[in-house]
C-alpha cells in the first residue's frame, strides 16, 4: 500500500522534473521545483512508513522548512535582484 | 477495526497518489504559467492532504501522528505563501496571464 | 504577559511532543531553549496579538472545517478541467474588494483564496486583492463573498467574545 503511494509520488516528481527542464520561463522552473520539494517531503514521510522507521518524519519536517525558505529566497532574488532591502524603500511590502 | 483502518488508508493513499499524478499531468496540459499554478496546487493541497490522512490512519494516536499533523499544518501555511510570492514576482516581471475561454497557446 | 506565557507554553508543548525523550537533562535543555526563544522574541518585539492570535483560536477549527470542504470541491473541479484539457478552461483576472484593513484578516483571506485550487491571489493591495481564476465560475463564487463573510464573522464573534 505504501509502495503504491510512493510510486505515485515518484511519477509526479518525474513529471515535475521534466517540467523544470523544459519550462519556458524561469518561473515555470521555480514552480516545478517548489512542488517537487513538497513531494519530497511526502516521499520521505511515506518512505519512513514503508521501512518501518517513522523517525524519518523529523527529516521531512526539516525539509519542509528548508524548501519554503529556499523558494522564497530565490523569488526575492528574482524580484529585487538582491536578498536584502534596496536602498530606496519605496516598494510596499515584502515578498 | 484493523481491517477497516487498513482499507481506509489504502483508499486514502491511492486517491492521494492519483490526485498527485493528475496534478503532475496538469502541469503539462495547461497552457501558461498561471494556469499551471492551479494544476500544481492540486498536488499540493488535495494530494498532500489525502496521502497524509492515509499515513495518519496508519499511525494511530501517538507522537508520530503529532509529527504528521505538524507537517500538514506547516505545508498548508507555507504553500499558499510560496505560490502567492511566485505569482506576484511573475506579474512584477511582466508576465501577462492569457485570459478568455480556451486560452490557446 | 499573556502572549509571552502562551508562546512559552506552545514552544514547550512542541518540544515535548517532538522529542519523545523525557530525561531530566533533555527536558531541562528544552525549558532553557524555550525561555531563550521567548526572550529573543520579546527583544525583537515579535510577541503580540498578531503573532499569537489567541482570540481566534476557538473559532478557527470551524472555519478550517469549512475551508477543507471548499478545498475538496474546488480540487474536484480543477481535476475535471485538467482531464478536459485546455479547451475546458477560461482563465480570468478579477479584483475582489477587501473591507477590513487589518493585516491578520488580509493574510487569512489571501491565503484561503490561494489554498483553494483554481484561484490564486496575485497581488494584495490596500482595498482589493487581484485574483487569477482558472474559470469564470470560480471567480463568480469568490465575488459572491461567502469566504469573505465567514472570515469576517469569525473575526467579529471573536472580538465580541473578548469584549
Amino acid at each position: 500500500m505504501f509502495a503504491v503511494a510512493m510510486f505515485a509520488v515518484l511519477v509526479t516528481m518525474l513529471l515535475l522534473l521534466v517540467r523544470a527542464l523544459v519550462g519556458p520561463s524561469v518561473y515555470d522552473r521555480i514552480l516545478a521545483i517548489n512542488i517537487f520539494g513538497t513531494k519530497t517531503v511526502l516521499f520521505i514521510a511515506v518512505l519512513g512508513f514503508l521501512s518501518g522507521r517513522p523517525e524519518f518524519l523529523d527529516i521531512a519536517l526539516v525539509y519542509a522548512l528548508i524548501n519554503f525558505i529556499g523558494t522564497v529566497a530565490v523569488l526575492k532574488f528574482m524580484e529585487y535582484g538582491d536578498l536584502g532591502w534596496e536602498s530606496a524603500s519605496d516598494r510596499e511590502g515584502d515578498v | 477495526m484493523d481491517v477497516a483502518a487498513y482499507y481506509l488508508s489504502w483508499l486514502l493513499l491511492s486517491a492521494g497518489g492519483l490526485l498527485a499524478v493528475i496534478g503532475g499531468i496538469g502541469t503539462f496540459r495547461m497552457p501558461d504559467l498561471y494556469t499551471r499554478m492551479h494544476a500544481a496546487s492540486v498536488t499540493d493541497t488535495g494530494g498532500m492532504l489525502l496521502i497524509m490522512a492515509g499515513l495518519l490512519v496508519q499511525a494511530g494516536l501517538s507522537l508520530v501522528s503529532f509529527k504528521l499533523l505538524l507537517i500538514v499544518f506547516f505545508l498548508l501555511f507555507t504553500s499558499p505563501v510560496a505560490t502567492h510570492a511566485l505569482a506576484r514576482a511573475a506579474l512584477h516581471e511582466g508576465h501577462k496571464p492569457r485570459l478568455g475561454p480556451g486560452a490557446g497557446p | 504577559m499573556k502572549y509571552t506565557a502562551s508562546l512559552f507554553a506552545n514552544l514547550l508543548l512542541v518540544w515535548l511532543l517532538l522529542s519523545g525523550h523525557y530525561t531530566v537533562l533533555i527536558t531541562g535543555l528544552g525549558l532553557l531553549s524555550c525561555a531563550l526563544v521567548c526572550w529573543l522574541g520579546l527583544r525583537m518585539g515579535l510577541v503580540d496579538a498578531e503573532s499569537q492570535p489567541l482570540r481566534l483560536i476557538t473559532r478557527l477549527p470551524l472555519y478550517w472545517l469549512w475551508l477543507t470542504r471548499e478545498m475538496a470541491r474546488s480540487n474536484l473541479r480543477v481535476v475535471t478541467r485538467i482531464i478536459g484539457g485546455p479547451g475546458a478552461i477560461s482563465p480570468s483576472l478579477v479584483s475582489v474588494p477587501v473591507s477590513e484593513k487589518t493585516a491578520l484578516y488580509q493574510a487569512i483571506y489571501a491565503n484561503s483564496i490561494t489554498l483553494t485550487p483554481g484561484t490564486v491571489s496575485v497581488r494584495v493591495q490596500a482595498d482589493t486583492i487581484d485574483v487569477h481564476a482558472l474559470e469564470d465560475t470560480a471567480a463568480e463564487d469568490l465575488e459572491q463573498g461567502e469566504m469573505h463573510r465567514r472570515i469576517l464573522q469569525m473575526k467579529r464573534s471573536s472580538e465580541r467574545g473578548a469584549g
